[in-house]
């Protein structure tokens, strides 16, 4: 059976000592950075990657993992305790388990989002393992017209399925792409953009991008605000749900798994969106609704199941297709090229120890975080004391160091001061950075599929439309465009988003 | 500070400067032909389509009359981080990573209303104590750790 032989490959590489260290080290990592609020899993990969670079490129991705997962579960704890989200997933939390956790049962709300989230975890492994494999069979007969349709598709699902307005989220795509076109240009040899600056012929750094527009943007935006915290200093008791606890959970996992598992594969899909989708249906679902918002533990036990899965299974099309379907896997991406591997159907047949041993990595650390996050809850309510006005100029040297050790030179800072800059101005017009960070991404390759298609197309742009496969492809993105253009789809939208944020 | 300018019409501005720039420094690459398309063909047309993109969006913000708000930007912590920056670039070849991590807490630690000087030279010091073991000692980054000039 291959799916066997393959995940046996995975478990060499990931249950080796040197594969469960370095995934214990990112969740750890990850955890602790995650809980500090405002700071989720974007600015956690960021500044713990230069932490990588001397790794083998199976284990740093591994760890990045680990750093994801982690950091997503410390943004958990955070909601619970402290009702400020760590990061837009976990937005929904807030809700309901700090209520839980007034209420003195914070213990079971934390042990609920962990089991909740070891659960689906292992069941989107097995979806990862298994789909995987087959999506990349399929992408193999994908040709240039094929691969530019899918990127315009993935770009914009993300646009229709992230909040704020969609024209101004198209724009972000679209500077992002001529960003990612800056440097040496892969057909003539040419330079374009760069200034005459040598530091630009390798293009924009990518560590500098991000960190500048998620981390230190951050800082300037919320440096010296006043935040009402409100900190649960009770020592945490009960960690362990009651039977009746658990025969009101279990169903809300379930559906908060297949809620997940399934809007992760979608572009602009991801932990935000269905945490928030998960939320609504347990409500919806429930005989008692007016229960939520007043620490019912299945609007805990949906929403936290539901991003775990999503956040694993949007590592599908991004190693799959190479298409980020998020901030996070365009974060990923940029790490694997940094490695030298380009995301797509290939690194399953090329490498796959790297491959299997990142599926079995998953799983491996969702248990690490079972096991070890609820007994080390104490330390993370520690960490959680740490005040802003202590920890962003921390923040702010970490991203230094990072965006230094790329080149070894200070042009790096320079970039991360600009993109800061830009993601701060960014922020106050209410322009998203994410969609910006994908195209930024995707640009290089969109441009040199678009050139191939035009190429066997004999210069006519209507091969996108006469091959039926990236017709389909094409269709499909201008059809979402239209209806969410529409007014009453986009007032449906703009609910969905406010319904977890009142 | 608080600029008297809509967010959406800032932003269609943005966009439609950001386009034209990328456009017009396209034209200066060779634009090659549809089947073999020059380094200019590309971001030429996304430059364009953004200008499009940035128009729409300022208009529809003079239309709606004005959506969105005024800009409201955080002049003072932009400056200080944006100091805080230059400094660890212009810093950190003459003095190492130690006394520069230590310099650069310190002075983003301006960006916002602090308690008490000690504590924040404190949290500095063991902060750059870390983070020379890790990147240093532990992950042999190529950055000096004490300032070079000691040893030479």
């Amino acid at each position: 059976m291959d799916l066997f032989d393959n995940l046996l490959i995975g478990a060499q590489t990931a249950i080796s000592v040197r594969g469960m260290f370095y995934a214990l080290i990112g969740v750890v990592l990850g955890t602790a950075i995650g809980v500090l609020p405002g700071l989720g899993p974007v600015a956690a990969i960021a500044m713990l990657l230069p932490l990588t670079y001397g790794l083998q490129p199976e284990l740093a991705l591994i760890m990045l993992a680990g750093i994801f997962y982690g950091s997503q579960y410390g943004g958990s704890t955070t909601s619970i305790l402290v009702n400020i989200p760590g990061e837009s997933s976990s937005v929904v939390t807030c809700l309901d388990g700090h209520q839980m956790a007034r209420q003195g049962r914070a213990g079971t709300a934390l042990a609920t989002a962990a089991i909740g989230s070891f659960f689906a975890g292992t069941v989107s492994t097995v979806l990862i393992a298994g789909f995987a494999p087959v999506l990349a069979t399929i992408a193999f007969r994908f040709g240039p017209a094929e691969y530019f349709s899918l990127m315009i598709l993935g770009l914009v699902g993300a646009v229709a399925l992230a909040h704020g307005s969609m024209v101004k989220a198209l724009g972000m795509i679209l500077i992002g792409l001529l960003l990612g076109l800056v440097g040496t240009d892969v057909t003539s040899g040419g330079q374009r953009f760069t200034f005459s600056l040598p530091d630009l012929f390798d293009g924009i750094d990518f560590v500098a991008i991000s960190m500048g527009l998620f981390g230190i943007a951050e800082v300037i935006a919320s440096a010296g605000r006043a935040g009402n915290r409100d900190i649960l200093t009770r020592r945490i008791t009960g960690l362990l749900p009651s039977r009746s606890d658990l025969r009101r959970m279990a169903p809300a996992v379930l559906r908060g798994t297949a809620v997940g598992s399934f809007l992760g594969l979608l572009p602009g899909g991801g932990a935000t969106l269905s945490s928030f989708t998960s939320y609504a249906l347990e409500k919806k679902l429930s005989r008692t609704p007016g229960a939520f918002g007043r620490g019912a533990i299945e609007g805990v036990a949906g929403p936290e199941s539901a991003n775990n899965a999503a956040s694993q299974t949007s590592f599908i099309p991004m190693l799959t297709l190479g298409i980020p379907s998020n901030a996070v896997m365009a974060l990923m991406i940029g790490a694997m090229m940094m490695h030298n591997i380009t995301p797509g159907p290939q690194v399953a047949v090329t490498n796959p120890a790297l491959f299997w041993g990142l599926i079995v990595s998953m799983w491996f650390g969702n248990l690490i975080l079972l096991v070890l996050n609820l007994p080390m809850i104490g330390l993370w309510v520690k960490v959680l004391g740490v005040p802003y006005r202590l920890l962003f100029p921390a923040i702010v040297v970490l991203s230094c160091i990072g965006a230094y050790s790329v080149n070894g030179n200070g042009f790096g800072i320079l970039l991360l001061a600009g993109f800061g800059l830009a993601g701060h101005l960014f922020a106050a017009l209410e322009c998203e950075p994410a969609p910006l960070l994908l195209g930024f991404v995707l640009g290089p390759s969109m441009e040199e599929y678009f050139r191939r298609a035009m190429l066997i197309g004999d210069g006519d742009i209507a091969i996108f439309a006469t091959r039926p496969l990236s017709a389909v492809l094409l269709g499909t993105a201008a059809l979402v465009l239209l209806l969410f253009a529409l007014p009453a789809i986009g007032r449906k939208r703009a609910e969905a988003f406010v319904e977890g944020e009142e | 500070m608080i600029l008297a300018l809509k967010k959406d019409v800032v932003a269609g501005g943005l966009y439609m400067a950001i386009g034209a720039g990328f456009a017009s420094m396209s034209l200066e690459q060779p634009i090659g032909e549809t089947t073999r398309m020059g380094p200019g063909f590309f971001p030429l047309c996304v430059g364009l389509i953004l200008g499009v993109i940035g128009a729409w969006v300022f208009l529809t913000a003079f239309r709606t009359g004005g959506a969105g708000g005024t800009v409201e930007i955080r002049a003072r912590p932009a400056a200080v981080i944006l100091v805080a920056l230059v400094a660890f670039a212009l810093l950190l070849p003459r003095l190492g990573l130690v006394l520069t991590s230590i310099l650069v807490f310190v002075l983003s630690a301006a960006a916002a209303p602090q308690r008490s000087v000690l504590q924040v030279g404190l949290v500095a010091v063991v902060l750059a104590a870390v983070v020379g073991l890790v990147f240093v000692a532990g992950l042999r980054l190529p950055i000096p750790a004490l300032p070079p000039f000691l040893f030479s």
